[in-house]
């Protein structure tokens, strides 16, 4: 933007102050000259006229002019001098115009002797000149007026001549009687007496500019200088508090300050309380981000287990950060595995504690190996008897005999699961009622048996009620197809494999629109096919039987024998350290993942999060390598002990 | 695994071919053991091993100290190299 020359307030109105005053005082000059000359004629008009009638008196019985004798002629030519001089006028005369300009001078006198001389020469009797007419000559001569006056100067001095008519006794125009009154010094004193009164207004009106200016700053240009002060330094000092400002009056000024005062007050207060609300909330985020992680630890987003007859895949994706979903999977006995997944009504924090409250009854008591529908009533009535804000979950409680394959289940106002198999259908349980509604609510315990490689896939609403832009449903039927479509193009089901294709089938459905719901998705295949298994003799010969299958699986390339390494590695580790009498092993090919489960009941020991001592150079000859490289050659290792084992999974990806 | 030894002097040449796994190690431990006495620097000649363990790194390390630092490792392959770089041992060893 174009920087505006900076002119203090003061000084502009000074400035406008003397713009004021020079045109006053140039108006003053013009039209208060004109006025006192015309007062200064109309004054000396009056003497004027005194003589005129002097003449008339004395001219009237001796008319016509033309016909006077010389010495008449003579005597009033005296008199007009005499008349010059004890009036104190330049010049008397008598002359007569004419309507050409032609004026005929009859009388002349003048005060001064020489002049006297010298006007007698040049103006005798019946002398004429020519000349324009004056306007008040015009006047007379046309018989509109009997006087009037015109000022000339010219060599003769500076006059004011004034003019009256001489009238014969029938009203007919004689001659007009001319009196010059020397007006110089009425000029001179005119001009002194306004240069007194220019000289007086000035100093009135400077004195003025000055007492105004010095009011104006001190009440209006200093409270406001003050003001734009603070304003400047409004945050240095703002714990200040408010000045008062010093007038006489409230006026304009002290409003503005009382607004400004007011303002400060009002932004203080309103910072204040931002900077409150601001602790406030990122206290609130803080705390709500400690939950989100405590919640994550209780259900994480997602969790694998490969166990003794059966694989688990589990993921839960929260709308919110906390969400209310959950799911749980643990053994109840060696041969018996317990998969929840549950739903609580709301979201936040307050979902998240009911859930934890749910999940953690449902876990005490399904281990006391009662009925699932007497596990089901018995927490339904801690919740409810402990449920103030009326909230309740949605359960899916199952209990899978991993020897026999038959699945026990029962269900609380859950979602029906589908069960996985070549042609997948739903699972029809009795209904039953949500946790925390209804105290006496009843539950029914029911069982199918599932063979080598079926399985269920249970999920929560947020998968089925996904909507898209159409505001149109995910619905059971898309899952089941997409269930049924991974049917079609692989002859065995992996947990995470379906899973997967579920919720991408859904996250893909529901694009461009924002996940309104925690969608939760557990899957859970029965394998009693032990042929899958290789049961091996704790020694490192062993080892080749799987260096030959991974070879098989990932080529036998610098990539891919740094993978079999990172499985050496472990392996060895197995047969030094464990003193298992024996170590499985499991293949599985999911997608491009290649992964070896190793299980031992040796002593427990978790290689992902075993503590690695750095050792120095020379101490490297006695080992403490191993799992280092194992973690770094590897796509990812899991761990879990379960039933007095080590199950370790190590995934490698399939070079392409 | 095979290994092949020449003799220039006083300094020693394994030229170590194929596998140097787990199982591998006791042999080249054994290779090491047995060097004459005179013997006061060591070749180790990686141009056609395809593989190493860590119980491998170790026989270089232990093979190091026996050398009293007077050991070379020649033709590492980059496969191997990055574990010998994961391992720490590249900043100690001299490579060739």
């Amino acid at each position: 933007m174009h920087k505006k020359p900076r002119l203090s307030i003061i000084i502009q109105i000074a400035i406008v102050f003397i713009l004021a005053m020079s045109l006053s005082f140039c108006a003053g000059l013009l039209f208060g000259r004109h006025y006192l000359m015309k007062r200064a004629v109309e004054v000396n008009m009056y003497t004027a006229n005194d003589l005129a009638n002097l003449v008339r008196y004395y001219l009237e019985p001796l008319m016509p002019i033309d016909s006077l004798s010389d010495e008449h002629k003579e005597q009033t030519r005296t008199l007009f001098r005499e008349f010059c001089i004890n009036f104190d006028y330049k010049y008397v005369y008598l002359y007569m115009p004419s309507e050409d300009g032609t004026l005929t001078y009859y009388f002349s006198a003048a005060q001064d002797d020489a002049m006297d001389e010298e006007i007698q020469r040049i103006r005798p009797f019946g002398s004429t000149i020519k000349r324009d007419l004056f306007k008040d000559e015009e006047s007379i001569l046309k018989g509109e007026e009997d006087e009037g006056y015109e000022f000339v100067d010219d060599r003769y001095g500076n006059v004011c001549e004034f003019m009256f008519a001489l009238k014969d006794q029938d009203g007919n125009l004689c001659g007009i009687i001319g009196i010059d009154d020397d007006i110089s010094d009425v000029r001179k004193d005119l001009a002194r007496e306004q240069s007194t009164l220019l000289v007086l207004m000035l100093v009135y009106f400077l004195v003025a500019i000055l007492v105004s200016l010095v009011l104006i700053k001190r009440f209006v240009i200093l409270p406001i200088d003050n003001l734009s002060k603070r304003m400047r330094r409004f945050i240095e000092d703002k714990d200040a508090g408010t000045t008062e400002v010093k007038t006489i009056f409230a006026d304009e000024v002290t409003d503005i300050h009382d607004s400004f005062n007011k303002m400060a007050g009002d932004i203080t207060a309103y910072v204040k309380d931002l900077k409150e609300l601001t602790t406030e909330k990122a206290r609130n985020e803080t705390q709500i981000e400690v939950a989100r992680k405590i919640q994550r630890d209780i259900v994480p987003p997602d969790y694998s287990l490969t166990g003794n007859g059966c694989d688990i895949f589990c993921v839960e994706k929260p709308a919110k950060a906390v969400g209310g979903d959950f799911y749980d999977v643990f053994y109840i006995s060696e041969r018996e595995i317990c998969v929840t997944v549950g739903d609580i009504s709301g979201k936040g924090i307050s979902a998240a504690l009911f859930m934890v409250m749910v999940k953690t009854n449902l876990r005490n008591y399904v281990k006391t190996g009662e009925s699932l529908s007497d596990v089901l009533r018995r927490v339904n009535r801690e919740v409810c008897a402990s449920n103030s804000q009326d909230m309740f979950a949605t359960v899916f409680l199952s209990v899978l005999n991993t020897e026999t394959g038959v699945l026990r289940y029962a269900n609380a106002g859950h979602e029906q699961p589908l069960v996985i198999c070549n042609e997948p259908y739903y699972l029809t349980p009795d209904t039953g009622m949500a946790l925390g509604l209804f105290e006496d609510a009843a539950f029914k315990e029911e069982e199918c048996t599932l063979k080598d490689g079926q399985g269920i896939l249970v999920y929560t609403d947020g998968v089925a009620e996904s909507i898209n832009t159409g505001k149109e449903q995910y619905g059971m039927d898309r899952i089941k197809e997409t269930v049924h479509g991974l049917s079609a193009s692989c002859n065995r089901f992996e947990p995470e494999e379906a899973v997967n294709a579920v919720i991408d089938s859904v996250t893909n459905f529901s694009k461009d629109m924002e996940q309104f719901d925690d969608i939760t998705c557990v899957t859970l295949i029965y394998r009693n096919n032990e042929e899958d298994r290789l049961h091996l003799k704790p020694d490192m010969a062993s080892f080749e039987i799987v260096k030959e299958k991974m070879i098989e699986v990932l080529g036998n390339t610098e990539e891919s024998r740094n993978m079999i390494m990172a499985c050496e590695e472990m392996f060895c580790n197995i047969v030094n350290y464990s003193g298992t009498d024996s170590i499985s092993v499991v293949f599985r090919r999911v997608y491009d993942l290649f992964s070896i489960e190793l299980v031992d009941s040796g002593v427990p020991f978790d290689p992902i999060n075993a503590v690695i001592r750095n050792k120095d150079f020379l101490e490297l000859d006695t080992g403490g390598m191993g799992i280092k490289l194992a973690r770094l050659n590897s796509k990812e290792m899991v761990y879990n002990r379960m039933y007095g084992r080590n199950h370790l999974i190590m995934k490698f990806e399939i070079p392409s | 695994m095979t290994i092949t030894k020449t003799v220039n002097g006083s300094e020693a040449t394994l030229k170590v071919d194929g596998w140097l796994d787990t199982q591998a190690s006791p042999d080249m431990q054994q290779e090491l053991d047995a060097l004459e006495p005179g013997i006061d620097s060591l070749v180790l000649d990686f141009a056609d091993l395809e593989y190493i363990s860590s119980s491998g790194v170790r026989i270089v390390v232990a093979a190091y100290k026996k050398m009293d630092g007077a050991l070379v490792v020649k033709n590492v392959s980059s496969g191997i190299m990055s574990i010998f770089k994961a391992t720490g041992i590249d900043k100690k060893i001299r490579f060739e």
